[in-house]
């Protein structure tokens, strides 16, 4: 009877894990990761990983996570299929942020302490290159043809360009105060990037890496310093930007053909990292100062769900397959 | 610049052991290249100047203020700024000038333009040379001496931008209008203003105030008088401290009857800058109630209990660097250099007057870890900041609190706004 009741739940737990999409948020003071179901819209497992989790991606093929543990100092590969840390990347001190090179083989990481950009690759866990860049490097970005990849830097409050196939910072545009977040439009011809205490996002030509826009942001009611851009997410299928703004509590809708901003939806507190489902009809927000996730109808643009996580949720991503 | 590429190498090589030749070869690269930018552009030279406070008596040894108070936040705000500056061409050094009194500055000053002076160290000498080549002084200066610090300055650097970052003093704020003088420190006022929205969203209104025979608790305690006006504060009483008896033996048994009053009060405010009796007011009142100022819950400038906004990574990095947790004063040098190297960022030439009127300006905003923009205050030079209201243990909350408005800038809410300086920009 015992071993059959241990077969059950082995059978719950296999198809519990199999049920998707699923949305994973690290929890930055609970070194856990909270696993939402995204059809149900609650957490279905929260697992403990290293310590002071923050970045969180998805390899191409959604098997696999890559979880910046800052505080462990490495990168922490998890078996998606097992829930199982299987392995680490060489990350350099203080991890926060991670992206992908579309080649799928290439991870950047930001180095917070060491003001460097560390280049490894995914299958030797071999650091290939690191890149000098300023003071506390934070946001990410690679470009969808993958020759350009950016890193912005909060102290220096600059944009470093890095070529991806010589990994030589080719140019540095100066931005707004503390640059949080990159995101390269869906043609690589625009770079947006939000600054939390310049309250602006700036967009940058690539081509000639020259500011060619700054937005700036106003909610009736909320002080205008309160209103601080952090993460940044374009959508792919429609021309829609979506910017939160932190302790504004909000996410601002703005159209990335006309540069209006049409919307501030409210969400949780003190908003931070943004994320799509497949068919990008949901965006989920990461609050950290509620410890929660807004689940945001991208048609309708209101809060469908708030789904409670750890405490400090900062990075999100969805799995569909 | 050499001391900046010795670090990273030793940290690359340890990092991949497998390509460590390959990142040899390309970070000897870079530093050939940062090499290049540094002699295109001449380095500029801040001096700090510290003088050291006279010693008070009875400071027990774990309250000590550590020697390279200040100091050390220059140190990592210059590598911060300089690592901005190698992609924008400038690049600073910093000059430490540490005398044990004003008179041994003095001294220093005088000989450097006599032939005859007693012969100095080479270091001396260039020491000395490089401070009449500052076009930017951190001050850190005596409130007892300031003026004499402040008239000699203006002679042998007439052209020089001074910032305090160690004096709250409201009297600084408002006087050497004709001088380059900026504040990054808070001023008592700022400091006052704070405890008092706390007590105001507590709802406390009777205060003990107690306050010790240094010269600066008066002027702390002034601006907590003022502060209790503004936000409607009741003081019960004013005590002034004695010295007469031995703390650590016998404060459990007489804070109590020193803190007896007629009125009962909610909490006790104190000003203690010297660190003479504050310490040991916690749980030895005749009341059992908060104290706060100079002990238990205390309003600053920076806190190494403060970590939002980013403010965690520069305390790892100045901890890492010092063995020790970063104070106001090293937060206030820290300041004043990244205001310097924002203002260069706007293309502010490197001379004393430039960015004093770049700084200053209406448009100049400065980000700092404190989760806002930071500026100045025309009439009293003063940056305007949120005050870090901490005990020991943890961070209670940063003012101004929620609900204090004010019609252009919430950080009016805190300090004096009104100075004398306004009208000689």
């Amino acid at each position: 009877m015992k071993f059959h009741l241990l077969l059950l739940n082995l059978w719950f737990i296999t198809t519990g894990l199999q049920a998707f999409p699923q949305a994973y948020v690290t929890n930055e003071k609970d070194n856990t990761l909270s696993v939402i179901d995204m059809t149900e819209f609650k957490v279905v497992d929260t697992i403990e990983i290293g310590e002071r989790p923050r970045g969180f991606i998805l390899s191409a093929d959604q098997s696999h996570a890559y979880i910046c543990a800052s505080d462990a100092d490495r990168i922490q590969i998890m078996d998606l299929a097992t829930h199982r840390i299987v392995g680490d990347l060489p990350s350099g001190d203080d991890p926060e942020t991670i992206a992908l090179h579309p080649n799928g083989t290439t991870i950047y990481t930001a180095n917070e302490d060491d003001a460097l950009l560390t280049v490894i690759d995914i299958p030797s866990s071999e650091v290939i290159a690191q890149i000098d860049v300023g003071v506390e490097p934070e946001g990410l970005a690679v470009s969808h043809d993958g020759a350009l990849m950016v890193v912005t830097s909060e102290t220096t409050n600059m944009v470093h360009w890095v070529d991806t196939r010589t990994h030589e910072n080719i140019a540095n545009s100066l931005v707004d105060p503390r640059p949080r977040d990159a995101y390269f439009t869906r043609d690589d011809k625009y770079l947006w990037v939000s600054s939390e205490i310049g309250g602006t996002v700036s967009i940058f030509d690539t081509q000639s890496k020259q500011k060619i826009k700054t937005l700036s942001f106003a909610i009736k009611g909320v002080y205008r310093d309160k209103i601080q851009p952090v993460g940044i997410i374009l959508m792919k299928s429609k021309p829609y930007a979506f910017v939160a703004l932190g302790p504004a509590n909000r996410v601002a809708v703005i159209n990335t053909n006309t540069f209006e901003i049409e919307d501030y939806i409210l969400v949780g507190r003190r908003v931070w990292q943004l994320a799509f489902n497949q068919d990008e009809s949901r965006l989920l927000t990461t609050n950290g100062v509620s410890g929660d996730v807004s689940v945001i109808n991208t048609d309708t643009l209101d809060v469908e769900h708030t789904i409670q996580v750890g405490r400090y949720p900062w990075g999100v991503a969805v799995k569909w397959q | 610049m050499r001391q900046y590429c010795k670090d990273p190498l030793y940290k690359r090589i340890t990092l991949a052991p497998v390509h460590g030749l390959l990142v040899t070869m390309a970070f000897v690269y870079a530093c050939i290249s940062n090499a290049n930018a540094a002699t295109a552009e001449p380095a500029i030279t801040i001096t700090y100047l510290k003088v050291a406070q006279s010693k008070q008596a009875g400071v027990p040894s774990y309250l000590i203020t550590a020697s390279n108070s200040g100091v050390a936040g220059a140190e990592i705000a210059i590598a911060d700024a300089n690592i901005t500056g190698r992609f924008l061409g400038y690049h600073y050094t910093l000059n430490l000038i540490d005398v044990p009194s004003f008179d041994e500055a003095v001294r220093l000053f005088e000989n450097s333009d006599e032939e005859n002076a007693p012969p100095a160290s080479s270091s001396q000498r260039h020491r000395v040379a490089s401070f009449y080549a500052s076009p930017v002084i951190l001050l850190d200066a005596p409130s007892s001496r300031y003026e004499a610090v402040m008239k000699r300055l203006a002679t042998e650097v007439p052209n020089s931008l001074i910032i305090n970052v160690s004096r709250g003093d409201p009297d600084l704020r408002n006087s050497y209008c004709d001088r380059l003088l900026l504040h990054t420190i808070p001023s008592f006022q700022m400091k006052t203003d704070a405890l008092a929205q706390w007590f105001r969203v507590k709802r406390i209104s009777n205060v003990l105030a107690i306050y010790g025979n240094h010269e600066q608790d008066t002027k702390f305690l002034r601006a907590f008088q003022t502060s209790a006006q503004k936000f409607k504060l009741n003081i019960v009483q004013t005590k002034q401290w004695q010295t007469s008896f031995d703390l650590r033996r016998a404060a459990f048994s007489e804070i109590p009857q020193f803190t007896r009053t007629r009125d009962d009060y909610d909490a006790v405010f104190t000003a203690d800058t010297g660190q003479q009796f504050a310490y040991s007011l916690p749980f030895n009142t005749h009341r059992i109630v908060p104290v706060v100022g100079s002990a238990g819950l205390k309003p600053l400038g920076w806190h190494f209990t403060h970590e939002q906004w980013g403010a965690r990574q520069l305390q790892n990095r100045f901890y890492a660097q010092f063995n020790r947790s970063m104070t106001e004063i090293d937060y206030a040098a820290y300041t004043a250099i990244i205001a310097l190297s924002t203002a260069q960022q706007q293309k502010t030439p490197a001379n004393g007057s430039a960015l004093y009127q770049t700084l200053l300006s209406d448009d100049f905003t400065l980000a700092v870890y404190k989760g806002r923009p930071l500026s100045f205050r025309r009439a009293t030079r003063q940056l305007r900041q949120p005050i870090t209201l901490a005990h020991e243990e943890a961070l209670v909350t940063h003012a101004p609190l929620a609900g204090f408005l004010h019609q252009s800038n919430e950080l009016d809410t805190l300090g004096a706004l009104n100075g004398t300086c306004k009208d000689t920009l």
